[in-house]
């Protein structure tokens, strides 16, 4: 038994904010130097009454309607978000039915960010190899910019919003690739350095206002990055019998193009084996790495058989690396 | 690598993007408006990719002087 990646669907907000139109009013910064520090020229932003959800189901049904997928063949869905249409119920039950997918589906929902999609890859796998599951629709999407404070550029210049929809099956036919082991890895001592941190059950209301928009220690995230992400390329490569030189790509969590240029700079990597994207997107999270595979895909980027280490890293802390064999040609 | 005190100082100029002449040893982050958290992520890739040295994430707040980053080579025996 396999599984495979079988195609990714984009989704993303219509609404395009450029960097002059984020700085405007905010004092100490430039659109230049957003441009120059993050290398994000632009991002999509959701409307007030567009969620994740909107942006999963979207993304679903453009790639249902691509791949002419059987709505019924579906037994598993997965929907990865930390921007969640309610409290409660899971967004995954409320896209079941928007979805008009089977009642015998199960639908959960993974709160993770953008170390989510790698978490869903051994998750979506996992339930394919146990038998659990044939086909396992992928969702990874969010709304990030709902939790910036308009005029904290730290993050409001980082983050776009966006998902992607994946199809995850145990047929070998016309798929993108072959979803391989994965290393996963957690260090709560991270929380509060990315976190938004009123409005849930542990502080519902604050009077700090700040508390209500995302908080990032930019430094220290960078720090667990820079430490970390060199480790799991090499327990993945351990754990599957690979050395560096056999690895054709690597697709990290696009936190934004500077920061994976320095990443790759700092392990000196290959750049050519580095795809950069999202420049004109943002970092959607648990979107960010689905959104580049597919932009690779559409661009021939790979050839059948070469080896990609995909990492998902960042908010919790929570990491996870997954290895792909490329199959489409 | 092992460094000298020069070529590190050439490093946190090229990281906070001024002139060179703006750091020396004594320099500290409120003297320079450039020394911002985004400087200070540029820091800790070049203590990677210059030094091989990976700084656990709390201690990148310490960042906020030239001493202290002189200092965190100095401890990891990468300063000449």
């Amino acid at each position: 038994m396999k599984a495979y990646l079988h195609s990714i669907a984009t989704e993303l907000a219509a609404r395009v904010q450029s960097n002059d139109e984020l700085v405007a009013g905010v004092e100490g910064w430039t659109a230049d130097r957003i441009r120059t520090k993050t290398g994000i020229a632009e991002r999509r932003i959701a409307a007030p009454d567009e969620t994740a959800g909107d942006l999963c189901f979207r993304a679903a049904e453009k790639l249902i309607a691509a791949g002419n997928i059987d709505r019924s063949t579906i037994d598993a869905l997965i929907v990865c978000t930390q921007s969640p249409d309610y409290f409660l119920p899971s967004t995954a039950c409320v896209l079941q039915d928007r979805l008009q997918l089977p009642q015998t589906v199960a639908a959960f929902d993974v709160t993770l960010g953008c170390s989510g999609y790698t978490y869903g890859l051994w998750l979506a796998r996992s339930l394919i190899l146990s038998e659990s599951a044939k086909n396992v629709l992928l969702l990874a999407g969010d709304t990030y910019s709902k939790y910036c404070h308009p005029k904290d550029l730290s993050v409001a210049s980082l983050f776009g919003d966006g998902a992607t929809a994946s199809l995850i099956t145990d047929q070998a036919a016309n798929v993108w690739a072959e979803i391989g082991p994965s290393v996963l890895g957690t260090d709560g001592r991270g929380a509060p350095n990315l976190i938004v941190k009123a409005g849930a059950s542990r502080q519902p209301t604050s009077e700090i206002p700040s508390d209500r928009y995302l908080h990032m220690k930019g430094a220290e995230i960078a720090s667990f990055a820079v430490s970390t992400v060199k480790g799991v390329i090499e327990r993945l490569l351990d754990k599957v019998g690979l050395k560096a030189t056999d690895v054709d790509g690597y697709l990290f969590h696009q936190a934004n193009p500077v920061f994976v240029q320095r990443l790759v700079s700092a392990y000196k990597l290959p750049p050519e084996k580095v795809p950069v994207g999202l420049a004109s997107i943002g970092n959607t999270c648990s979107a960010t790495i689905p959104m580049l595979l597919e932009e690779c895909a559409q661009a021939g980027r790979f050839k059948p058989g070469q080896k990609l280490v995909l990492v998902g890293f960042g908010v919790g802390y929570s990491w996870a690396g997954t290895l792909l064999e490329w199959k489409k040609s | 690598m092992s460094a000298t005190v020069d070529q590190v100082l050439d490093g946190i100029a090229e990281c906070l993007q001024v002139s060179r002449s703006t750091i020396s040893p004594t320099t500290v982050a409120a003297d320079v408006p450039a020394w911002d958290s985004m400087a200070v992520v540029e820091l800790v890739f070049m203590l990677q990719r210059d030094y091989d040295l990976t700084l656990p994430p709390a201690q990148a707040t310490t960042l906020t002087s030239v001493e202290a980053v002189l200092k965190i080579l100095r401890d990891a025996g990468k300063l000449a």
